[in-house]
């Protein structure tokens, strides 16, 4: 008899035991499982800025570095003293020269081509702030130094980065 | 059709055969974890990276606006081989010999080594004539990550003093 209870089952200490294991592993695992999807949305948003912010500051550095000239007096009022929170570029072009500018509306940074449609470098769900280009000027050149913020909030993730870059205009020599 | 074991032979698990298969599950999921969250914890430093990029991008184009607002104010005077720090002092960029940090979290440095030619005037790391009209600029970009590691980003450049 006392053979049979040996081999037919567990007992109750070895049900308790097996309980408490898995209830220890199942709290370990799920802890985990939901750190594990907190950190994976964070890196989707943060991988989403870090691509806004490369796609928007490369465009803005190509731009500028394509320049000729800074025009100082295009956006009027916008400008305070050499500091401005919107950058007007003269380009040289097989059909002469052109006006172009780069400034946010809307926590969007936009580029527009003369009186064109302002294309926009970044999306609608990011938000461009502190935009600002400081000009400076040498005896051969011009430069341009760009610093703004960029945040991002989605899906409870709520990130901000600020970037900063300086960039000798190639065609002001 | 399954035909079932009878129950005497089959007795059942024993409680050190569940433990070791538990143990097993644990140390799967417990390595997949800890890969997981190492991947993410990479990914996560791609931020201060992009950051970085930009800075260190900005750090060859200061030396070279600091070349164009005079080589031999600015560039000459620098010693090879030494330690400087970029300062923009909300109009234009200076060289000084105090730590600057950015956004307090990256360090920026830069520093000049001297550029040696060859007969052909080519380039050459070792033996040749001193070219004191050009130095080579090397910016290094450094930052702390989550974990307290430090990385660093470099990019190296040549300045000629063509302008005077």
């Amino acid at each position: 008899m006392s053979n049979q209870v040996k081999t037919t089952g567990f007992t109750l200490l070895e049900v308790l035991v097996y309980v408490g294991v898995l209830a220890i592993i199942l709290t370990f695992t799920l802890g985990n499982t939901l750190d594990l999807y907190k950190r994976v949305a964070d890196v989707h948003v943060s991988r989403d800025l870090n691509a806004a912010a490369i796609v928007a500051l490369e465009r803005t550095n190509h731009e500028i570095r394509n320049a000729v000239s800074i025009n100082n007096e295009a956006l009027g009022s916008e400008y305070q003293g050499t500091t401005s929170v919107a950058l007007a570029l003269y380009q040289s072009t097989e059909s002469g020269t052109e006006e172009v500018y780069i400034y946010a509306s809307n926590g969007q940074l936009l580029f527009q081509i003369e009186t064109g449609t302002p294309l926009a470098l970044s999306s609608d769900d990011l938000e461009i702030s502190d935009l600002s280009f400081t000009k400076m000027s040498s005896d051969v050149s011009e430069a341009v130094r760009v610093s703004l913020t960029m945040s991002i909030d989605r899906d409870g993730v709520s990130l901000s980065r600020e970037y900063a870059d300086t960039i000798v205009l190639r065609g002001s020599y | 059709m399954l035909k079932r074991a009878p129950r005497d032979v089959l007795g059942g698990y024993l409680l050190l055969e569940v433990v070791v298969s538990l143990a097993v599950v644990v140390l799967i999921l417990g390595t997949f974890t800890l890969a997981t969250s190492q991947v993410i914890r990479f990914s996560k430093d791609t931020s201060n990276q992009v950051q970085a990029s930009f800075l260190l991008e900005e750090g060859i184009e200061a030396m070279r606006f600091v070349r164009d607002s005079g080589w031999d104010d600015n560039i000459d005077p620098l010693a090879a081989e030494t330690t400087y720090y970029l300062y923009f002092d909300g109009s234009s960029w200076r060289v000084t010999t105090t730590p600057e940090s950015v956004f307090q979290r990256f360090d920026r440095y830069v520093y000049l080594d001297e550029v040696y030619r060859d007969s052909n005037d080519d380039i050459v790391a070792s033996g040749g004539a001193l070219d004191p009209d050009t130095k080579e600029v090397n910016v290094v970009v450094s930052w702390l990550d989550a974990s307290g590691i430090t990385h660093s980003v470099a990019a190296a450049s040549y300045l000629t003093n063509q302008y005077e």
